[in-house]
């Protein structure tokens, strides 16, 4: 491979490349998470391999920056594929160009790119994508590690050190992905909503420049909502945050109107029925009464009263 | 057998990690396989005559408790896993006497390491495996318990070999140094301070196997098994977390009486790999039982990591109410023996290896007395879905009917040389294949004829009417929704929360745009139907306005179906339920009925993620 011209001959046909993504992003809490993708890319001899997990969530939750993280810790050049309804299986593989000469170009997508350099590529948002597509990977992620290219007409085949992962919205996806693409993309690492602490580090790590008041404010917000199971993300935070501050800067004689502006920018953010949190808090705990749900390992042994209770914090 | 193991001529010393399978393996066949006139262990002298009863009770687990002047306890679990037990039973299986020569004071004081996982033991002899540990041992300090134990250990060796000619002591491989050294250099000893207590053999709880057993409850119910069959137990602590795994899934598809599922041989096998890597990045080679759970929920949902979580702490010989023995409940470090004192300190003599308990996000099958209670208080004048699932089914009818749509318009795309429009976009396969022409081809994909009003899923090949007993049909709360009429199991069946009960559904129609149809169970205009399947598809074909309906069934319709269809003049397109993968269709089947709206504001807590 010529690494500067970043092109590569299969079978004689000669490919361009994409370039890696240079992103160094960093992972705040959850550490367990990140530990489980390293263990679904860990091989412990030559005739392992690697596991391809999907990691699902809210959006806006950090999928995809966990995954980046899990490839930084590896050192090794990551790709980023987008995924979409319209994604096709040569968009996928390798794409023709018309080149300028009036010649056919074979570009290589992300996911290819990474294949023949032995990096990591992350599938985003892959629920986005058709069956057709899918199919196309098939081989790619069982013990065959190949992909065939029926436009360039090469096998291309994955190098040792090729991992993938694909992130998925919990939202309702456009396309159903059948069983036998779903049993090649194990385990399913589902991504929670962040602690406080772990929230208000990601925000501050992400807009140091934010005062405390704002960030305490929108992370005491956004924890309240993660209790009712509301869609609010942290990058919702981010974009209140955001807002509120350019507010803010606009008009500096006020002090006094800073909550003003952050409750502005929540209900611009998220919508006026964002603002009626109280209101649904109290609406749910009235229905809620005191029962207990049974949440966790300990309950399983033990019932919640039981000062035996392993989960119990006494 | 090695020197490193000989105190003297006639002193044999096995030093073992308590609580590992393949150590009281070990055991087990070096006293089978060695001379042997006394087996000497570490333990006080006033618990043998209680652990030896517990011994005798096996495989029905017990305890061996003592009272500490704290009010803690300290105790022996009678767990046929744990070397020195094995030892002892071996024991007395051969006649041989026992010493139990450990020094003794009112309080334990416990010690915990992280020890190497001891399945290493398959692969590597056991002196190897005992030599490379003794490294990294730390000396007691002067004078401490475990100084004063290993001295007085040492001392009592010797007396018995004055009576006995072949002596084999098992204990701690933290003592082993210690003893060695105290009795090689003939150190001084103190009297063993009186107990202030004798102990007490207790029955164990079921629930609380898992925190006094040092393999899985199921693994040593393998080791248990084996014994009683005289069949090899050599790979039981891997092979057994495999069984695990077998029965898990087994329970789990008889408990959901699922037909299909996810959980294939390849599947078990990836989730094995993960296991595997994850215990490696903590580093062990074993798995503990938030890997085993964190992996089943990650590989076959919560509802397979529970049934995994029952099955790993499933142990077929313990029955709580067969014991004549008062019971004891344990937890971490904790026991209640008299429920009116509560939880007190409890401490495991025979477990030195660093115990983590993690967390994990898993909603439990309600008790069944919760269940009743529920149950029992549910409003007959209330009833309404849980939106989610709502949305769920609207989502996936949404896209069954695009899927009719391409199936009605396949066959009319066509390619045609580029003169003026694109239209639906250049094909770019046509143009290569004519590349050496120079001409550029464009496909065009006309309107497929028709549209799906109706669409049928039936769920299972010949469903049962005494198991689908609930018929309904329900109306559409807005715009957005689909009528829909279904045949499903009786939610009160099954309560999973206050005012919530599951159903499954056998089959089910939906009719979108949404228009309110009489109830088509009790609607006398269809009589054609025999079955169930043949009721909502009649009801199908006779409320459609579209001329095709879609059928998503396990198997392509049958000759009745046909004649159904030709009788109400319509046409089936049929797509295979197959085509869409299990947890899709789980995630469809299984949904929640709640007693009334106001149950909506909380439902979320009680409703598992399939």
């Amino acid at each position: 491979m010529n690494h500067n011209e970043r092109t590569l001959k299969i079978d004689g046909v000669e490919i361009h490349l994409s370039r890696p993504d240079t992103t160094e992003p960093r992972w705040i809490g959850q550490t367990d998470l990140l530990k489980q993708i390293l263990a679904c890319w860990l091989v412990v001899s030559e005739k392992d391999l690697p596991l391809s997990p999907r990691i699902v969530g809210m959006p806006g939750i950090g999928k995809t920056t966990l995954a980046m993280a899990a490839a930084l810790e590896r050192k090794q050049p990551l790709y980023i594929f987008q995924c979409t309804s319209d994604t096709r299986p040569e968009d996928l593989l390798i794409s023709p160009v018309l080149a300028e000469s009036g010649k056919i170009t074979y570009h290589a997508s992300p996911l290819v790119s990474a294949m023949v350099t032995g990096g990591i590529c992350i599938l985003d948002e892959g629920n986005r994508m058709n069956e057709k597509s899918w199919a196309s990977l098939a081989p790619l992620l069982d013990h065959r590690r190949y992909v065939e290219s029926i436009i360039a007409g090469i096998q291309v085949r994955a190098h040792r050190e090729f991992r993938s992962c694909v992130t998925m919205n919990s939202d309702e996806s456009t396309f159903e992905i059948p069983d036998y693409i779903l049993s090649r993309m194990q385990p399913t690492l589902k991504l929670d909503m962040p602690s406080f602490n772990d929230e208000l580090a990601i925000l501050k790590y992400h807009l140091p420049f934010v005062d405390d008041e704002f960030l305490n404010l929108t992370v005491e917000f956004l924890q309240r909502s993660h209790q009712f199971d509301l869609d609010f993300s942290p990058r919702d935070g981010l974009h209140i945050l955001q807002y509120a501050v350019k507010r803010l800067r606009q008009d500096k004689s006020h002090p006094l109107a800073k909550d003003d502006y952050w409750r502005e920018a929540v209900s611009k953010v998220l919508g006026e029925e964002a603002l009626d949190l109280d209101e649904l808090a109290s609406r749910k705990r009235r229905a809620l009464g005191g029962e207990r749900m049974p949440m966790g390992l300990g309950d399983f042994f033990f019932s919640g009263d039981n000062p035996l209770h392993p989960d119990s914090d006494s | 057998m090695s020197d490193i193991f000989k105190l003297s001529d006639r002193i044999t010393l096995l030093p073992v990690v308590h609580g590992s399978g393949n150590f009281a393996r070990e055991i087990r066949s070096r006293l089978l396989s060695t001379p042997c006139d006394c087996l000497a262990v570490a333990l006080p002298e006033e618990f043998q005559t209680t652990v030896e009863a517990g011994i005798e009770k096996l495989p029905h687990i017990t305890v061996s408790c003592l009272r500490e002047p704290n009010g803690g306890v300290n105790f022996v679990p009678i767990d046929p896993c744990q070397p020195l037990i094995m030892g002892l039973r071996i024991a007395m299986q051969e006649g041989i006497p026992r010493k139990f020569i450990d020094w003794n004071q009112p309080e334990f004081e416990p010690r915990s390491i992280l020890f190497p996982d001891t399945v290493a033991l398959q692969g590597l002899s056991f002196e190897k495996f005992c030599a490379a540990i003794m490294v990294s041992l730390k000396r007691p300090e002067a004078d401490s318990f475990h100084d004063l134990r290993a001295r007085w250990m040492a001392f009592q060796l010797h007396r018995l070999e004055m009576e006995h000619e072949n002596i084999i002591f098992i204990c701690s491989i933290l003592d082993w140094p210690w003893v060695k050294e105290a009795f090689a250099e003939r150190k001084e000893y103190r009297e063993p301070l009186p107990a202030g207590a004798t102990p007490h053999l207790y029955d164990l709880r079921k629930n609380s196997l898992y925190f006094a057993l040092s393999e899985f409850p199921y693994v040593t119910s393998l080791y248990e098994k084996y014994r009683l069959n005289l069949k090899s137990d050599r790979n039981t602590s891997i092979d057994g977390i495999k069984e695990i795994l077998l029965h898990a899934r087994e329970e789990f598809v008889k408990k959901r009486r699922l037909r299909y599922h996810g959980l294939s041989a390849h599947t078990l096998q990836m989730q094995l790999q993960y296991i595997r890597n994850l215990s490696i990045l903590d580093n062990r080679l074993t798995p503990d039982l938030y890997t085993l759970a964190l992996s089943a929920k990650q590989v076959g949902g919560d509802a397979y990591a529970i049934a995994t979580l029952e099955a790993a702490k499933e142990y077929v010989f313990q029955e709580d109410r067969d014991s004549s023995l008062e019971t004891i409940d344990l937890s971490i470090e904790q026991a209640v023996i008299d429920s009116e004192e509560g939880a007190v300190a409890a401490i495991n003599r025979l477990s030195e290896t660093d115990m983590e308990w993690r967390r994990l996000n898993l909603s439990p099958e309600p008790e069944f007395e919760k269940q009743g209670e529920w149950k029992y208080n549910w409003d007959p004048h209330g009833q309404c879905s849980w939106p989610p699932e709502d949305e769920k089914i609207e989502s996936f009818n949404t896209h069954v009917r695009e899927q009719s749509k391409i199936l009605l318009s396949n066959d009319l795309a066509r390619s045609e040389k580029f003169t003026s429009s694109v239209k639906d976009g250049i094909d770019i396969r046509e143009t290569l294949r004519n590349w050496h022409t120079g001409d550029i081809y464009v496909k065009e994909v006309p309107p497929s004829r028709g549209k799906v009003e109706i669409v049928v899923m039936i769920f299972d090949d010949e469903p049962s009417p005494d198991l689908y007993t609930w018929r309904q049909t329900w109306y559409a709360e807005h715009e957005e929704e689909s009528t829909l009429c279904f045949f499903a199991t009786e939610y009160l069946e099954k309560m999973v929360g206050p005012g919530i009960g599951q159903s499954v559904y056998g089959g089910c129609m939906t009719i979108f745009p949404p228009r309110p149809i009489p109830n088509i169970w009790d609607d006398p205009r269809m009589r054609m139907a025999d079955t169930l399947e043949e009721k909502l598809l009649e009801a199908a074909f006779f409320h459609s306005r579209e001329r095709h309906v879609t059928v998503v069934s396990p198997n392509a319709p049958r000759l009745s179906w046909r004649n159904l269809a030709r009788h109400y003049k319509k046409r089936i397109i049929h797509i295979p339920l197959k085509r869409f993968s299990s947890q899709t269709i789980d995630k469809i089947r299984y949904f929640h009925v709640l007693n009334g709206k106001e149950i909506r504001s909380y439902a979320q807590r009680f409703i598992r993620d399939m």
